[in-house]
C-alpha cells in the first residue's frame, strides 16, 4: 500500500496518539456550546461526582483487564459494599461497618482470585457466579427491604460521597489519587510490570519464573477491595440501601476500560486513559440530560462512541503496521 | 466387570452434565410432591424453551470461539419491536417476519464490524448491548406496551397433546442446528474454525464469512427468542435482557460442556445444560424455596461445574496422553 511508504505528518501521528483525549475534548466543547449549564462550576463538579463510584472501580478493573480476564462481580461487590457499611452504620457504628465492609469485599476478592488464578477457569464464568451469589446472600439478609442510616446529617460517614475539600469534591480527590498511584505502580514497578506480562505473554511468564496465579490473584484483592471503596463513596452519597443501587455497573467500568484503549487480551493498557473514559461515559450521561434528550439516548451514543474510538484505534494502528 | 465401570466414567467424564442432571432430577423427585409428574416435565420442557432457542444460537458462535454479549438485549429490542409493529398496524405475520430481519441486520452488522473492521467481538457486542439498549427504550419509551391482538398470545400458550408450541418449536429449531452442526460444510466449518482459526485458514475456509454467518445465527435466534417472549407476555418491558440475559444464555451454553476457548461442543449439550438449568429452578420453585436462596445455588452450582468440569479437562487430556 501507498499509506505505508509514506511518512505520516506530525499532526495524524498527534491525532492518532492522543485520538482519547481530543474526543473527550470534542464531546465537552460541544455540549458547552449547545447546552447553557453544561460549562458551569456547579455542572462539571456534578459530573466529577457522578464519575467517582464508576471510576474509582475501573481502576482495578483495567488492573484485571490487563493481566488478561474480567469481573463481572464488580456491581454486586459495590452493592454489598453499599449494604454493609449503611445497614450496620447505626448498629456498630461508622468505621467497624467500614472496616468490615472492605474485609468482606476483600474475601470476595480471594475467592474469586483462586478459582480464576489457581484453578484457570474462565474469569467470566466465575465472577458470574459469584455476582448471582452475593445477589442472593443480599436478598437474603435485607429480605428484599430497603436499609438507611437514620442521621445522615450527624455522621462522619457522610465525607465519602458528600464531603468537599477546598470546593472540591472529596470523591473526586480519591479519584484521581487512586488513577495516579495504580498508573504509577502499573508503569514504574516490577509488579506492575508483571501484571502486564501476565496477560501479554504467559508463556514467557513461565518461563521466567514468575507466579502469574499469584498475579492474577492480587488483581482480583484490587479489584474487590476499589469496588468496596466505590461502594462506600456510593452508599455514604445516597445513605440508602437498595438491591439495584450498583446495577450494571460492572458494564460501566468495563466500557470505560474498553474506551480507554486497554487490550482485551490482555498485555497493554494504561489506567489514566481509562479514567478518560469514565469522564467521556459520564460527560455523555450528564450533557444528554442538560440537552433535554431522553436518558436513554445516552445509551444509543455511547455503544456508537464506544465503536468509533476503538475503531479509529484499530485503524491507526493497522496503518502503522503494528497489528 | 471393569471395563463397563470404566466406560461409564469415562462417558460421565465426556458428558457432565447427565450425572449432574440425573442428581437434580432424582433429588427433586424425592423432596418435592409435585415434581415427579408428566405436566411438570413438559413444563419445564416450556419454560427451557425460550433461552433454549436462545442457546442453540450462541453454541454455533461459542464453537467458532466467540461469545455475543448483545444476545439478551437483541431478545429485549426484538420483544419490543414485534410489539410496536402490531401497534402502528402491522399484521402479526409482517411485524413477526419484520423483526426476523432486523436481528438478522443487527447480527450482520456485529459480524461485519468483527471480521472486517477487526474490532474484538467483545467489545462489538458490548456496544451493540448499550445501544440496542438504548433503541429498545426508545421504541417503547420507557414503559410496558401491550399487543393490540389477542391472537398473538396463542402462539405461545397453545398446545398441540399437552405439548406447547415454544417447546416444538424449541426441539424443531433443535433438531435443525444439530444437524447442520454435524452434516453440513458450515458445521464443520465452525468446529475448524473454532479449534484453529489459521489453520482453517489456510486449507482454504472462508474464515470471515464462517464467523460472520455465526454471528447472524445467535442474532436471529436471539430475535426468535424475542417473538416468544413477546407472544408469551403479549406484552414487551424495556428490562428484557438486560444486564445479565446475554450471560445466563452463554451460561446454559457453558454448563452443557460447550468450551468457550471454542473447538469443541454440541448443541446437544445446549439442550442438557439449559434443561438442567431450568429443572433446577423450577424444582427450586416447586419446593417453595425463595428466590434468594435460588441465587445462591444457582451461583454455587455454575462455579463448581466450571471448575470440575476444568479439572475433569485435565485429567481427560492425560488419559489421552496416556494412551
Amino acid at each position: 500500500m501507498n499509506s505505508e511508504k509514506k511518512p505520516r505528518s506530525k499532526l495524524a501521528r498527534f491525532v492518532s496518539n492522543h485520538a482519547l483525549l481530543i474526543g473527550f475534548f470534542v464531546i465537552i466543547i460541544f455540549f458547552s456550546l449547545a447546552t447553557n449549564n453544561f460549562w458551569s462550576k456547579a455542572n462539571l463538579l456534578l459530573l466529577l461526582r457522578q464519575a467517582c463510584v464508576v471510576g474509582i472501580a475501573a481502576c482495578a478493573m483495567t488492573y484485571v483487564f490487563i493481566a488478561g480476564n474480567m469481573d463481572l462481580s464488580v456491581g454486586a461487590l459495590i452493592t454489598l459494599s453499599v449494604l454493609i457499611s449503611v445497614d450496620l452504620h447505626d448498629k456498630i457504628g461508622p468505621l467497624p461497618s467500614i472496616l468490615l465492609a472492605i474485609a468482606c469485599c476483600i474475601v470476595i476478592g480471594i475467592i474469586n482470585g483462586f478459582i480464576v488464578g489457581y484453578l484457570k477457569v474462565h474469569s467470566m464464568i466465575v465472577t458470574l457466579g459469584m455476582m448471582m451469589i452475593l445477589r442472593g446472600v443480599m436478598l437474603l439478609y435485607t429480605g428484599g427491604q430497603l436499609t438507611w442510616v437514620d442521621n445522615p446529617n450527624e455522621t462522619w460517614f457522610s465525607i465519602f460521597g458528600r464531603g468537599t475539600v477546598l470546593g472540591i469534591p472529596f470523591p473526586a480527590i480519591m479519584l484521581f489519587v487512586f488513577v495516579i498511584i495504580f498508573e504509577l505502580v502499573l508503569k514504574k514497578t516490577t509488579f506492575g510490570i508483571k501484571v502486564q506480562a501476565t496477560g501479554g505473554n504467559p508463556n514467557a511468564v513461565k518461563y521466567s519464573g514468575i507466579d502469574d496465579r499469584k498475579i492474577v490473584l492480587i488483581t482480583f484483592i484490587f479489584s474487590a477491595l476499589m469496588s468496596a471503596i466505590a461502594g462506600l463513596v456510593m452508599g455514604s452519597r445516597t445513605m440508602k440501601f437498595q438491591i439495584e443501587i450498583a446495577f450494571g455497573h460492572e458494564f460501566s467500568a468495563i466500557s470505560a476500560v474498553i474506551l480507554g484503549g486497554t487490550s482485551l487480551s490482555g498485555g497493554f493498557g494504561s489506567v489514566y486513559k481509562t479514567l478518560i473514559g469514565v469522564l467521556i461515559m459520564a460527560s455523555l450521561y450528564n450533557g444528554f440530560l442538560m440537552l433535554g434528550l431522553p436518558y436513554y439516548f445516552q445509551w444509543i451514543v455511547q455503544g456508537v462512541v464506544i465503536l468509533i474510538m476503538v475503531g479509529f484505534d484499530v485503524l491507526t494502528k493497522k496503518k502503522e503496521g503494528s497489528l | 466387570m471393569k471395563r463397563p465401570l470404566k466406560a461409564v466414567t469415562v462417558f460421565c467424564r465426556e458428558y457432565t452434565i447427565i450425572p449432574i442432571l440425573l442428581v437434580i432430577f432424582a433429588v427433586f423427585s424425592i423432596y418435592s410432591e409435585s415434581f415427579f409428574s408428566v405436566t411438570n416435565m413438559l413444563n419445564i420442557l416450556q419454560q427451557s424453551s425460550i433461552y433454549g432457542t436462545m442457546a442453540l444460537g450462541m453454541t454455533f458462535l461459542i464453537i467458532s470461539g466467540y461469545f455475543d454479549l448483545s444476545a439478551g438485549v437483541v431478545m429485549g429490542l426484538s420483544a419490543n419491536l414485534v410489539i410496536i409493529l402490531q401497534r402502528s398496524g402491522f399484521s402479526i405475520g409482517l411485524s413477526i417476519v419484520t423483526t426476523l430481519v432486523v436481528s438478522f441486520f443487527l447480527g450482520s452488522i456485529n459480524g461485519i464490524l468483527v471480521t472486517k473492521a477487526r474490532i474484538s467481538p467483545f467489545i462489538v457486542t458490548l456496544a451493540m448491548m448499550i445501544t440496542g439498549r438504548g433503541l429498545t427504550y426508545f421504541l417503547c419509551g420507557g414503559d410496558q406496551i401491550d399487543s393490540p391482538y389477542e391472537r398473538f398470545m396463542d402462539y405461545a400458550n397453545g398446545k398441540i397433546w399437552g405439548i406447547s408450541f415454544l417447546s416444538i418449536t424449541f426441539i424443531v429449531l433443535l433438531t435443525v442446528s444439530a444437524i447442520v452442526m454435524k452434516y453440513s460444510k458450515h458445521g464443520r466449518d465452525t468446529f475448524a474454525v473454532g479449534g484453529n482459526a489459521d489453520a482453517a485458514f489456510n486449507a482454504g475456509i472462508n474464515v470471515d464469512r464462517v464467523k460472520t454467518i455465526n454471528f447472524i445465527i445467535c442474532s436471529l435466534s436471539a430475535g426468535v427468542g424475542g417473538v416468544m417472549t413477546a407472544s408469551r407476555m403479549n406484552a414487551a418491558t424495556p428490562f428484557l435482557g438486560y444486564p445479565d440475559g446475554a450471560i445466563m444464555i452463554i451460561t446454559c451454553v457453558v454448563l452443557g460442556g460447550t468450551g468457550l476457548q471454542g473447538g469443541y461442543g454440541s448443541v446437544l449439550r445446549t439442550l442438557g445444560g439449559t434443561i438442567a438449568y431450568f429443572m433446577f429452578r423450577n424444582g427450586l420453585n416447586m419446593m417453595n424455596v425463595t428466590t434468594a436462596y435460588y441465587y445462591i445455588l444457582t451461583g454455587a452450582i455454575l462455579i463448581a461445574i466450571v471448575t470440575l468440569d476444568k479439572l475433569q479437562g485435565k485429567k481427560r487430556k492425560k488419559v489421552l496422553q496416556e494412551e
